[in-house]
């Protein structure tokens, strides 16, 4: 049975449930992921966050050893480690399939994440599907390759460009990317400095809010050898290398990544204050907004409740990580408040207009 | 029962499954209905041994080889209730199950003691929320559906959603 244990006196008084997924999820990428700091009643508080942020495959695999009961929390992780691991086997076939389908069209695809991730966690069940992320050099050309009709039985997410703070050409990607075997097919991804750029920005981006996108970062980050180039994964101008740096410094603060002996170790210890306790509040508060994301999806039913629209408007603030990257700014000490004004100007004109085609509607 | 039993050849269901096996237990994946379903052992060999060839009597006389123990014929019929019930099975008309191979009539009688009963269940996780990824308008129409739901770039509030009558993803 798990013990309970008390709670590592440096865990914060607030943001509380943020920290008790950051200690849930210490080293959970591991084949091995290493003591429970948590209690079970601290688990059964936590579960639902985990579940819905897709990391309660990961949270079984910490507790699976310590022979949990079969029954509330602890079974819906074991669920959702049973349905990831049921699902990998659908993907796997999926981007198989679409690569063979892509290649016979004359298309070489590069898989970004999905697969190209999870494959490196110790199984696969830990991780949850979803879209296949293929970056390609012509949509219509890749559109007209795709199953249609009754033929369509997955979800490929095309990209022809990624974030300018990439700085990353297509050519340049593919010409570092390499294969991978996938059964029969060989899977094309790109090269491991270009995927740890790619998840870091990608996490930030989207405002930290999802935990296993720093458990990712984490596994990347551990499975770095002396053959990992960080000049290439950190290459670009000064500012993106530090965010990049920051967000492999917040694997290590928050999930207890090994990041010795790399380039990034001395920033991981120095992080600003505000980045870490953003990230908290943020998995404490749930589900994000995503990038680019000017309204919510359930806006419309809220706007005119005026009890709804006050959390409505809420929601629609950007945190200090999502304002900060948004608007191009420094990840340093200043305060983030004037940021995020910043980054939320461009979305009121939009935000009234909507607002009022709402009312007319009413 | 015993005339059932001589007719009956259960054949598992292939079409549309992608299955993975786990330590003690098989999970399977219906890609038709989207669900996953957890056999334990026994009933993971029980469903393997449904080649449409078998009758219920040689599937408890496999089991007894297995296990080196004898196995009572109604322990195959609840693993077959309960395969049927979730369309793991291959339709077979004029078969009915019968409600008195359940678990519990079966503990009941006693016969789970030596082995463990026969047992499926449907795997019922949460969803996960996905990051709703920002596409272009070009973009979205390259989506097979399911369309992502995601917001549209530059398109104002329009988010990447399925056209009507169209079977398409589009701006809306």
């Amino acid at each position: 049975m798990i013990q309970p244990t008390s709670l590592n006196s440096n865990i914060s008084k607030s943001h509380f449930g943020g920290c008790l997924i950051a200690r849930m999820l210490e080293r959970s990428w591991r084949a091995v992921p290493g003591p429970l700091s948590i209690s079970p009643e601290d688990i059964h508080e936590v579960a639902p966050q985990l579940l819905a942020t897709g990391t309660g495959a990961l949270a079984w695999h910490c507790i699976q050893s310590l022979d949990p009961p079969s029954t509330g929390p602890f079974l819906d992780l074991r669920n959702a480690y049973r349905q990831h691991a049921a699902e990998s086997a659908v993907h796997q076939i999926n981007t198989s399939d679409i690569f063979t389908r892509v290649r016979a069209a004359g298309i070489e695809p590069v898989l970004f994440k999905g697969w190209g991730l999870a494959r490196l966690y110790p199984d696969a069940g830990l991780r949850p599907y979803g879209d296949i992320d293929l970056w390609v050099e012509d949509l219509q050309e890749l559109s007209a390759a795709l199953p249609s009709g009754d033929e369509r039985v997955y979800c490929v997410d095309p990209h022809v460009s990624f974030y300018p703070q990439y700085e990353r050409s297509f050519d340049d990607v593919m010409r570092n990317s390499h294969l991978v075997n996938l059964d029969d097919v060989r899977v094309r991804v790109p090269a491991d400095e270009d995927q740890l750029r790619f998840i870091c920005l990608h996490f930030l981006f989207h405002g930290a809010w999802r935990p296993l996108w720093l458990c990712d970062i984490a596994l990347m980050v551990e499975l770095t050898d002396s053959k990992f180039d960080w000049d290439r994964c950190l290459g670009g101008k000064r500012k993106h290398a530090d965010w990049i740096a920051c967000a492999i410094g917040l694997a290590h603060q928050l999930l207890g990544a090994d990041v010795s002996g790399t380039p990034v170790e001395k920033r991981a210890q120095t992080l600003p204050r505000w980045l870490t306790t953003a990230v908290l509040k943020q998995w404490e508060k749930g589900n994000g907004m995503s990038l680019a994301e000017s309204l919510s999806f359930s806006l419309p039913r809220r706007l005119l409740n005026p009890r709804t629209l006050v959390s409505a408007i809420s929601e629609h603030w950007r945190n200090p990580i999502q304002a900060s990257v948004e608007v191009n700014a420094w990840f340093n000490e200043s305060p983030r408040l004037f940021f995020q004004f910043v980054s939320a100007f461009p979305r009121i004109p939009e935000f009234i207009k909507y607002f009022g085609t709402e009312i007319r509607r009413a | 029962m015993k005339k059932q039993n001589e007719i009956f050849l259960p054949k598992a269901r292939k079409a549309d499954l992608v299955t993975r096996q786990m330590p003690g237990e098989l999970l399977v994946y219906d890609l038709k209905r989207h669900k996953v379903f957890c056999l334990n052992d026994m009933s993971a060999r029980i469903w393997r041994w449904c080649n449409g060839k078998r009758t219920v009597a040689e599937l408890t006389a496999e089991l007894e080889n297995h296990f080196q123990l004898p196995i009572d014929e109604r322990i195959v019929w609840l693993a077959l209730n309960q395969l049927e019930m979730f369309h793991l099975l291959q339709r077979v008309s004029g078969v009915s199950f019968s409600r008195q191979f359940s678990r519990r009539a079966l503990m009941r009688a006693g016969l789970a003691t030596a082995i463990a009963l026969p047992i499926v269940t449907m795997i019922a996780a949460p969803t996960v929320a996905a990051a709703a990824s920002a596409v272009t308008a070009q973009a979205c129409g390259t989506f097979t559906p399911p369309c992502p739901g995601g917001p549209c770039i530059n398109q104002g509030s329009k988010l990447c959603v399925l056209s009507p009558n169209k079977n398409i993803c589009k701006c809306r």
